[in-house]
């Protein structure tokens, strides 16, 4: 069975934003709802924290990513009264705005800060790995935008796929435990 | 702001209209079951009106704020018939729990307030006020659950929070009732000579349960020092953090300390009632309704998700 993925190796990541800017265009975010002064939340689906760390010389800059983790088990679909937070039979956790009441249960929830409310929308909004471009065999657009193919996407049942590969050097980022996510992070 | 490797991300989603649903929740849902007992043991028609228009009123505005906080208020009605409705949220038991509370409460209080045969109607309310009084329970204890349910914030992630929120709104719901009953009672023929016996009860009850809850908070901050990064972060925003003033001034010294003396200086001391009495019960009582909403918005602020990317 498909069960999507994606690694993000910060090693090769150069901090161009290729990503954010791709993700904002193809799901029709504006950029400049970025609250980036306020530290608070990402006003996108995706954004990175730009880190400095370690001392000269051997300082470096690390870029983590911030992106909803596609958990297995997803704290934000438990705590949805409605069901309109739902996971897909592979793997993706969606939206139903047709159910979304606004109540922000869920942006509370996750622990991974992947959810904000969209102004426009009135509801919560959040990465759906493009599942309107993989339906149709395309790629993620940040995965398709990063230059240094930091992103990698694919199916991670499938013991061919790049992902399911560099998943083995790669952390999950759990915390808390068990909500077992399908986003990937090679540390730099 | 970034700590140890790990992303502070404080919670800003929630904020006065969801800390004054808590709020009414609790003083509501305890409002009731004080009544019912007075039902219980004396037949007391009076204090059965009093508590139970309070719980119905406060129970509606809770709702009314609870469904303004949506984002899309115009599809509240998903949150009791969405066609996917998912039962292991506590959004979704509670939204049931305060649904039928509001119609228990509001059968409740039929017959004190509306005049019906009287013989008959004994076995009424101590039917439907047993029901209410366990639904009334379950709505305080349900705020404390709701945020208990989130995993994320470890602050609120805590056996501690539904008892200092059942305490906390058992005060509340008494402080009402000291400030409203005795002039009621006054009022109302054949309950006068009750009234500075009953009001004298309520409030050597309600300052306990204030001794109790400031007890409750003392530790629960106290073990939230000792937590991980976000409950000690949220434990010192609090303590002397950007929620010091609205904690020490509005929860400690006037929702608690003020009426705390003048229940114990003033109107637990005089055993008849006067007018002077009943003033100052009723600027406790909302001295006291100050500092239990304060809490609550207190609690909520800071409630802060740690992020740890790698
Ligand atoms: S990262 Fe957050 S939004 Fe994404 S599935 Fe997990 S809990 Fe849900
Ligand atoms: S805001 Fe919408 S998606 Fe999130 S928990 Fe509430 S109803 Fe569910």
């Amino acid at each position: 069975m498909t069960r999507y993925g994606m690694v993000i190796n910060l090693k090769t990541c150069i901090g161009c934003g290729a990503c954010v800017a791709a993700c904002s265009e193809e799901n029709s975010i504006i950029l400049s709802m970025i609250k980036r002064e306020a530290k608070v939340q990402l006003g996108t689906r995706t954004d990175f924290e730009v880190v400095e760390e370690g001392t000269f010389p051997n300082a470096m800059r690390v870029y983590y990513h911030h992106i909803c983790m596609q958990c297995e088990r997803p704290p934000c679909v438990e705590v949805c009264p409605t069901g309109a937070s739902y996971i897909t039979k592979d793997g993706v956790v969606l939206i139903n705005y047709n159910y979304c009441i606004g109540c922000r249960y869920c942006v509370v929830t996750c622990p991974y800060g992947a959810r904000y409310v969209n102004k426009w929308l009135k509801a919560p909004d959040k990465c759906t790995f493009c599942y309107h471009r993989v339906k149709e065999g395309l790629l993620p657009a940040c995965v398709e935008a990063c230059p240094t193919h930091s992103r990698i996407f694919g199916d991670l049942d499938n013991p061919n796929s790049e992902v399911s590969h560099l998943m083995l050097k790669a952390v999950s980022p759990n915390q808390p435990k068990g909500t077992e996510t399908k986003v990937f992070i090679i540390p730099p | 702001m970034m700590e140890n490797g790990i992303i502070l991300v404080w919670q800003h989603w929630w904020g006065s209209l969801i800390a004054g649903y808590l709020f009414l929740g609790g003083l509501a849902g305890l409002a009731l079951p004080i009544a019912y007992y007075y039902w219980i043991k004396e037949r007391n028609k009076v204090m059965s009106a009093v508590g139970s228009l309070i719980a119905f009123i406060g129970i509606i505005l809770g709702l009314f704020l609870l469904v303004i906080d949506l984002k899309r208020p115009e599809k509240a009605y998903l949150a009791l018939a969405s066609p996917a409705l998912n039962w292991k949220s506590w959004m979704t038991i509670g939204t049931y729990i305060i649904s039928l509370y509001t119609i228990f409460s509001g059968l409740y209080a039929l017959p004190f307030i509306v005049k019906v045969p009287s013989p008959r109607v004994t076995k009424y309310p101590t039917v439907i006020g047993a029901i209410a009084t366990f639904l009334g329970v379950a709505t305080a204890v349900y705020t404390g659950f709701l945020l208990g349910a989130i995993k994320s914030i470890t602050f609120w992630n805590t056996p501690i929070l539904p008892v200092l929120f059942v305490v906390s709104g058992l005060s509340a719901g008494l402080c009402i009732y000291c400030a409203v009953s005795p002039a009621v009672l006054r009022l109302s023929k054949g309950f006068e000579k009750h009234a500075a016996r009953i009001r004298l009860q309520l409030q050597r009850l309600d300052a306990y349960s204030l001794m109790t809850e400031l007890f409750l908070l003392f530790v629960y901050l106290d073990t939230a020092m000792w937590g991980d990064t976000g409950m000690k972060e949220a434990a010192k925003s609090i303590l002397y953090g950007n929620l010091a003033p609205y904690f020490w001034i509005l929860v400690v010294v006037v929702g608690t300390i003020i009426p705390l003396i003048l229940l114990f200086g003033y109107t637990l001391r005089i055993k008849e009632e006067s007018k002077t009495a009943i003033a100052i019960s009723v600027i406790a009582a909302i001295l006291i309704l100050i500092g239990s909403f304060t809490l609550r918005y207190v609690i909520l602020k800071a409630g802060v998700i740690q992020i740890s990317l790698i």
